[in-house]
């Protein structure tokens, strides 16, 4: 039970200009794609000439430091999580991240795969998760204007928990990047000091000559 | 050349190893040994004409105890696809490497030690090219390798479990009723599933 | 300097940046209309440098800032020796060797800027942006030199008022060589397609603007908008006239602004080195048959 992370801050008085602040914030956001599944390709049809995601504001962006939102878009592997919280370190809060399609929210289909994670949102701080395999682009655009509803609402503050909470983070990151003990039984490579042929070859015959 | 051609000078040139018609027109199967293949290869490249060496690709025999390497090689003059396949023991497992034949055959090599943990000496770079480099475990494409159990027990850890819906409302609520909502939704749960998660703990304890 | 003129200063810089954020809201409009799309609305912009100015910031050393600064503060500098409304400018003088040096400060302002943010990509954009000036600028002193040498005036007030009496007079009319080769010119010089080379966001990242967060974008969008105004500006005063109100200058302007915006959304964009020999082969030669036609044969000026 005391795994929770309870904030226990004072709820964040909300004056007048920061709700006027949070209208600009909801009707302007950049987002960058991390195109890393299949939901990358839900994105051109949301932004082009039929569903025009361009009316609300929202347009792509080329780099984190100019992005406000982060789309994770499909299921996230070990490998690519490391880009994705160092992307996500880059941006300029207020800044929003949200997953895209099952896999963020309990690893999809992908749920039993070595590489890929199951929850992102137990290494960065999830806003929004829009959920479907893919989701099409009326639930993204739905997705959005729910997102522009909290952020108007100051419940999108995804940026400020993972300030707070920073340690419960880091140590849910660590357990994949710093590990130092295997999580299975582990293996001992047999080669892992890079033997050269003649050596292999010696080794072999000695198994050989052991065998018999 | 035809197939039936290929078939009979391989079977010339190398009467120790099975050559073996696949079912598909224009392909087929060259099973030798481990010693062999290199020469098998060199055979196929200069002399019988097939230039591209599409993949190596491994097999991991669990009851055996062996691991097969496929060496896929096609023929673009021939319009020919042949594989050549070798077997090494699982417990010691290494084959002698051909990027001197094919450069691009390093990458794949390469690969195959990765997720199969087969050695190749004397290729230049066997550093992990796909799997993270913290990874410490058996190589993945093994048989006798679970990720069903890797993925729980790393991506879904016991407590995480646990207090999944929790964590996450705990995540997003402030103030002092957050605690409330939380033991409350704890209670039901455990109301549900017939056993209190406090209990659980008490009892690995 | 009396404090009414500081006040004008102050008015127009507000007007200058009013007149460019509307001017990119629209644009995007225009494009998203061409490409049979709702679009944002026009103050999307003022949204979009609102929102920047509320975020947090990220600099890398006091050279970032001052760049930035710089850049924003020629520009606007340059912007003030624009005349506006029946040849009146801010600044008093309108002398057009002065505006054009004194844009390549704002350019050199961004490059130091950017540069010291470290970001490659950033370099490689100033990079770009400089030799793109190389193919502009050389075509466009062209066309200038040909209207001294008629009017023998380097004033853009002189050459505004000159133009005065009706469409028969604008120098679009007269230069019509020089207009072409001064529209492909302004193409370059907005940074529009196809000569979008300095921000090319599926390349290099956006260039210059690869490292700028939070209020340095604010910066940035703040620095568009007032070049929007001064190139657009030199195009109504060189071209189309000049205004006798304020009102039709911005209309004006918003003509150019518009051509500009239509032949950026049916463009793709070149490569920098075919975008420079395309400036210099086209714009090049039209403007120098321009200014051979009109210093030595003496065909288009009355």
């Amino acid at each position: 039970m005391d795994e929770i992370y309870i904030t226990n801050l004072e709820k964040e008085r909300e004056s007048m200009f920061e709700g006027l602040l949070n209208y600009f914030r909801k009707r302007s956001m950049w987002m960058l794609y991390y195109c890393t599944g299949c939901g990358a390709i839900e994105l051109p049809p949301t932004m082009t000439s039929r569903f025009d995601m361009e009316r609300f504001g929202i347009g792509p962006m080329a780099t984190p430091r100019q992005a406000d939102l982060l789309l994770i878009t499909g299921y996230l592997s070990q490998k690519t999580l490391k880009r994705v919280i160092r992307s996500y370190e880059q941006m300029q809060e207020p800044k929003y991240l949200v997953g895209f399609g099952s896999c963020p929210i309990n690893g999809g289909i992908y749920w039993d795969a070595y590489p890929v994670i199951n929850h992102l949102e137990m290494y960065v701080p999830v806003d929004m998760t829009i959920a479907g395999c893919m989701p099409r682009p009326q639930a993204v655009l739905d997705g959005f204007q729910r997102l522009m509803d909290y952020i108007q609402q100051g419940k999108a503050d995804g940026w400020r928990r993972y300030k707070e909470n920073y340690e419960w983070y880091k140590r849910n990151q660590d357990e994949l990047f710093a590990r130092t003990e295997p999580v299975l039984k582990g293996w001992k490579d047999p080669f892992a000091h890079m033997p050269s042929l003649e050596e292999v070859m010696a080794e072999e015959e000695r198994r050989k000559g052991g065998a018999r | 050349m035809t197939r039936d051609r290929l078939i009979e000078l391989a079977k010339q040139f190398f009467p120790e190893d099975e050559v073996i018609p696949r079912k598909k027109p224009g392909e087929l199967e060259i099973r030798t040994t481990r010693d062999r293949v290199v020469g098998v290869l060199t055979w196929l490249q200069n002399e019988a004409g097939f230039d591209h060496l599409m993949y190596i690709s491994g097999v991991d025999w669990l009851e055996d105890g062996e691991i097969e390497l496929v060496y896929h090689v096609y023929s673009y003059d021939h319009k020919l696809y042949c594989m050549v396949k070798i077997r090494v023991d699982r417990d010691y497992p290494w084959a002698h490497t051909i990027h001197k034949l094919w450069a691009h055959a390093q990458p794949y090599e390469q690969e195959i030690h990765e997720f199969f943990g087969v050695y190749f000496p004397g290729n230049p770079d066997l550093s992990h090219l796909i799997l993270p480099p913290e990874w410490s475990e058996a190589p993945p494409l093994r048989k006798d390798f679970d990720p069903l159990e890797y993925s729980m027990k790393l991506y879904e850890p016991e407590w995480f479990k646990s207090t999944d819906t929790f964590a996450s409302i705990a995540n997003r609520l402030r103030g002092e009723e957050a605690e409330r909502i939380i033991r409350s939704v704890l209670n039901e749960s455990a109301r549900l599933h017939g056993d209190a998660p406090e209990k659980d703990g008490e009892g690995e304890a | 300097m009396s404090s009414k003129m500081i006040l004008d200063l102050f008015g127009m810089t507000f007007f200058y940046i009013v007149v460019g954020l509307t001017f990119m809201g629209l644009g995007r409009k225009i494009t998203a209309r061409l490409q049979r799309r709702v679009g944002p609305p026009w103050y999307q912009s003022f949204l979009d440098v609102f929102k920047c100015f509320s975020k947090t910031s990220i600099s890398h050393n006091y050279i970032m800032d001052l760049g930035l600064i710089m850049a924003l503060a020629g520009l606007i500098a340059t912007a003030y020796f624009m005349p506006v409304a029946k040849g009146w400018t801010p600044a008093g003088s309108s002398s057009i060797v002065v505006i054009l040096y004194l844009m390549t400060i704002g350019y050199l302002g961004m490059a130091m800027g950017v540069s010291a943010s470290g970001n490659p990509n950033a370099t490689i954009g100033i990079s770009r942006a400089l030799a793109l000036m190389f193919g502009y600028e050389i075509p466009f002193a062209m066309i200038i030199l040909a209207m001294i040498s008629v009017l023998g005036s380097s004033s853009l007030s002189d050459i505004a008022m000159s133009q005065a009496g009706g469409i028969q007079n604008w120098n679009i009319i007269r230069f019509p060589l020089g207009f072409l080769a001064a529209e492909i010119a302004f193409q370059a010089m907005i940074g529009e397609k196809p000569y979008d080379h300095m921000i090319a966001p599926a390349e290099i990242a956006s260039g210059p603007m690869v490292e700028l967060g939070g209020k340095f974008l604010g910066i940035a969008f703040l620095l568009h908008a007032v070049q929007l105004f001064v190139e657009t500006g030199l195009m109504v005063n060189l071209f189309l006239g000049g205004a006798s109100t304020w009102y039709e200058f911005v209309g004006k302007q918003f003509v150019v602004y518009f051509t500009s915006m239509v032949i950026n959304t049916v463009f793709a964009r070149y490569r920098i080195e075919q975008g420079i020999k395309h400036l210099w082969v086209w714009a090049g030669s039209f403007a120098a048959i321009q200014l051979v036609l009109t210093r030595y044969f003496d065909i288009f000026s009355r």
